[in-house]
């Protein structure tokens, strides 16, 4: 209850904050901006303006106290009463320089009137005049003023239209300035608050998704599985058949060429007994009859080669033993453990046993200088545990071992792994080696199929 | 997540001290152009309704009150309107020539104002006015002393043909209606300043001429003329031009001019006295005090039999002191 509320009032303030934040930083520039824009231009519009009034006012003042000056110097003491020769020299300035009055005062400051209506021009509204003043010499001495009034109120209201125009400026710059960023920060917000619904509803289904797929993992690892156990299956029916063709190959090679020859043997001494002895035929026979015993040992060999022919002969028990017994020499004891179980073992599992031992036994013979053997063939539930032992040097598997010298310890795995069995080597240096070898027993005795192999 | 809340959080301290400085600086801007406005556009912009000097007259006790130099005695000095200077520099070098001793300066026209401007100042001795005393003037102390009455003519250049014309043409001729004389040359017409004594006693007679006359100031129809010495000249020289001027100037300056009749009867002393002649001005010396001494005798002298002769024989109509 309180896990899902959470999240949504910290959405919620989350959205208002952000374009909060941003339009209480963005008001402050805002109104500055504003500020600036409309107030500047009229502002510096109507200082210039004043000024150059102002500046157009004091030349036309001091041009006017120029004129006067003649005049006062024609006539020292009566100029200021001739109200109508002032007039004539004034009226020109204030026609023709944009003068709104032009007065002129003595030197006590009083003004010295001219007109009963003062000079004054008609275009010179009501509203502030801005006053300038310029001396009027005579004989380095100030006898008076000319004094120039403007009227501001045309700057003034020209100041106050520009405001307008320039108000609405500022307001449309600082309405651009404050609507562009906080629009695109709220789009952001919604992208974020789309982005945050999502992640919950994501949230949500990524369990289930997790659950989905690691179903769907284990779918395959179990496809895989099953597809290497047949793949296994496969290799190890393509032993057992290879298996059984050598040895009916062998038992062939055996049983006819080998029986033809012991016959030829036979009769070849038959032939040498019967023949004169050193006569020619003698030899001829004692020759062949050499060559047909070195035929009979090649024919042994590649019968051994293609199948230990000695498995079919006194089965696997007896076989082994033989085995160790051709092994055993005087500082060598080999201690034998074997047993098999009651149905036998398939021809494959019997042949791979044999050359296991006896790859092992040869090994131990030429690297291992051990004193004792130990060579175990055990029955298990499932498995056909194969262990050759010996305490001899021991060496460092890898280094110089399976693979790196003869082709023996490789073979070995490789024929046991076609089995689907597997293999493992205990040693070091200087403390023996121990192979241990586990066989499925049932890998191939479920299809019938295949038993009529193996018995073939 | 965390982040942003924090941030949102106005209660925050940190970010709502920002903020809080953000708004400082942009018062400080805001200011800071208030206070660029202030000190130097207003200044600038603040003109003043009231001028910068002082109005109206001096009082004579006051501070500001300047004193005139000193003038030598026995030299009598007289300004004012330009009406009154060919009149009173004839009587003046009659008064002259009966009493060796004393001199008698008539300045330049300074004009009406001018004049009594300068009594009350004290820059001259005697005032000279062709016109009646304003009511201010009156208040500071000036008096009026009328010595001639003037007809104020319509004086024509020699080239116009016409010896006589009537009120209503007058007035037509400085509206624009009419433009050509009877010869069919064109009219010229010369104006004297707004102000002028003679048309203002033409006004006053001849309500048409009146705005007429104010028309053409407005409108600057006519050429303006600032004094009666270059309106003499102007009204010489210009062909076809037309003006009003004072009888004695033409007659005591010899001038080129004409003056023409008005309605039938021209400018002399019967048909003014009985006001068939509309138009005419009275000249009056302006004195601040009752005067003494040079300026007293001045104003005897012009107010003589000598002086009435002098006046009348140049179309002046004397008047009596005090009317
Ligand atoms: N029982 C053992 N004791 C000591 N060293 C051994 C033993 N078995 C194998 N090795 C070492 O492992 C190497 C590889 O053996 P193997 O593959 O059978 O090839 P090969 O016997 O032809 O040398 C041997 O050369 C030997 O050095
Ligand atoms: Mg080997």
């Amino acid at each position: 209850m309180s896990e899902k509320t959470a999240p949504a009032s910290r959405a919620r303030s989350g959205k208002v904050g952000l374009r909060r934040y941003l339009s209480a930083r963005m008001l402050p520039l805002v109104v500055l901006l504003l500020v600036l824009v409309s107030a500047s231009a009229p502002l510096a519009y109507a200082a210039l303006q004043a000024r150059g009034l102002r500046e157009q006012a004091r030349t036309t003042a001091v041009q006017a106290a120029d004129a006067i000056a003649r005049e006062v110097q024609e006539r020292p003491v009566l100029w200021r009463y001739d109200a109508g020769k002032l007039l004539a020299h004034l009226r020109a300035y204030v026609d023709n320089a944009g003068a709104a009055r032009i007065e002129i005062s003595d030197r006590s400051g009083v003004r010295i009137p001219l007109d009963t209506e003062s000079i004054a021009s008609p275009t010179a509204g009501a509203g502030p005049l801005a006053w300038e003043a310029a001396p009027i010499v005579l004989n380095e001495q100030v006898v008076g003023h000319a004094w120039v009034a403007v009227s501001l109120a045309e700057a003034r209201t020209a100041a106050l239209l520009l405001l307008g125009p320039f108000g609405l400026l500022g307001v449309g710059l600082a309405g651009l300035l404050y609507f562009i960023p906080l629009g695109a920060i709220t789009r952001a917000e919604r992208r974020i608050e789309q982005s945050q619904a999502a992640l919950a509803r994501f949230n949500q289904t990524l369990e289930q998704q997790v659950a989905e797929r690691s179903s769907q993992l284990s779918e395959a690892y179990e496809q895989l599985r099953q597809k290497e156990g047949r793949l296994r299956e496969l290799s190890a029916r393509a032993v057992l058949l290879q298996e059984a063709e050598r040895r009916v190959i062998a038992r062939e090679l055996h049983d006819s060429a080998g029986q033809a020859l012991t016959a030829i043997r036979i009769n070849l001494q038959l032939m040498v007994q019967l023949a004169e002895p050193d006569s020619k035929v003698a030899k001829m026979a004692a020759r062949t009859l050499t060559i047909v015993d070195a035929t009979l040992e090649e024919i042994r060999r590649a019968v051994s080669m293609l199948g230990p022919a000695i498995l079919d002969d006194v089965g696997l028990v007896a076989a082994i033993e033989r085995l160790c017994d051709d092994f055993e020499r005087e500082d060598l004891e080999i201690s034998r453990e074997l047993e098999v179980p009651d149905g036998g073992l398939s021809a494959a599992l019997e042949s791979v046993c044999y050359r296991v031992i006896q790859e092992a036994l040869t090994n131990a013979a030429r690297h291992a200088c051990a004193s004792e053997l130990r060579v175990v063939l055990r029955v298990e539930p499932a498995h056909i545990v194969l262990e050759v032992r010996d305490n001899g040097r021991g060496f460092v598997p890898g280094e110089r071992g399976e693979g790196s010298g003869g082709r023996g310890l490789v073979g070995m795995r490789e024929r046991v792994e076609l089995l689907g069995g597997n293999l493992r080597i205990d040693t070091a240096p200087g403390s023996g080696t121990a192979i241990r070898v586990e066989l499925p027993r049932r890998a191939l005795s479920d299809d019938g199929d295949d038993s009529a192999v193996v018995v073939a | 997540m965390e982040y942003t809340v924090a941030m949102a959080e106005t209660a925050d301290p940190r970010a709502s001290a920002s903020l809080a400085a953000l708004w400082a600086a942009v018062l400080l801007g805001v200011a800071g152009v208030a206070i660029l406005a202030a000190v130097f556009v207003a200044p600038l912009l603040a003109g003043s309704s009231d001028p910068p000097f002082l109005e109206g007259q001096v009082p004579k006790n006051s501070l500001l009150y300047q004193r005139s130099t000193p003038r030598p005695h026995g030299v009598l000095h007289l300004a004012g309107s330009g009406s009154n200077i060919p009149l009173t520099r004839a009587l003046a070098d009659a008064f002259v020539a009966r009493s060796p001793d004393a001199h008698i300066v008539v300045f330049e026209s300074i004009g009406s104002s001018g004049g009594v401007m300068a009594v009350y100042d004290d820059v001259v001795d005697l005032g000279l006015i062709s016109r009646p005393l304003r009511e201010r003037e009156a208040l500071v102390g000036v008096d009026a002393i009328p010595y001639a009455r003037v007809p104020v003519v319509v004086a024509v250049n020699l080239s116009v043909p016409d010896t006589a014309i009537t009120t209503d043409e007058l007035a037509d001729i400085f509206a624009g209606r009419k433009t050509r004389w009877s010869d069919g040359a064109p009219i010229t017409v010369l104006q004297r300043e707004r102000g002028d004594s003679g048309h203002a006693a033409v006004a006053k007679a001849l309500p048409a001429f009146a705005a007429a006359d104010e028309a053409a100031y407005r409108e600057h129809r006519w050429r303006v003329v600032l004094h009666d010495r270059a309106m003499q000249e102007a009204l010489a020289i210009t062909p076809g031009a037309v003006g009003l001027l004072d009888v004695g100037a033409i007659s005591l300056q010899r001038l080129p001019l004409r003056a023409l009749e008005l309605d039938g009867y021209g400018p002399s002393e019967a048909s003014v006295q009985s006001g068939r002649y509309p138009f005419s001005k009275d000249l009056a010396f302006a004195a601040l005090e009752a005067p003494s001494g040079l300026a007293a005798e001045f104003i005897r002298f012009a107010h003589s039999d000598e002086g009435r002769a002098l006046m009348k024989a140049h179309g002046y109509i004397p008047l009596p002191e005090v009317q």
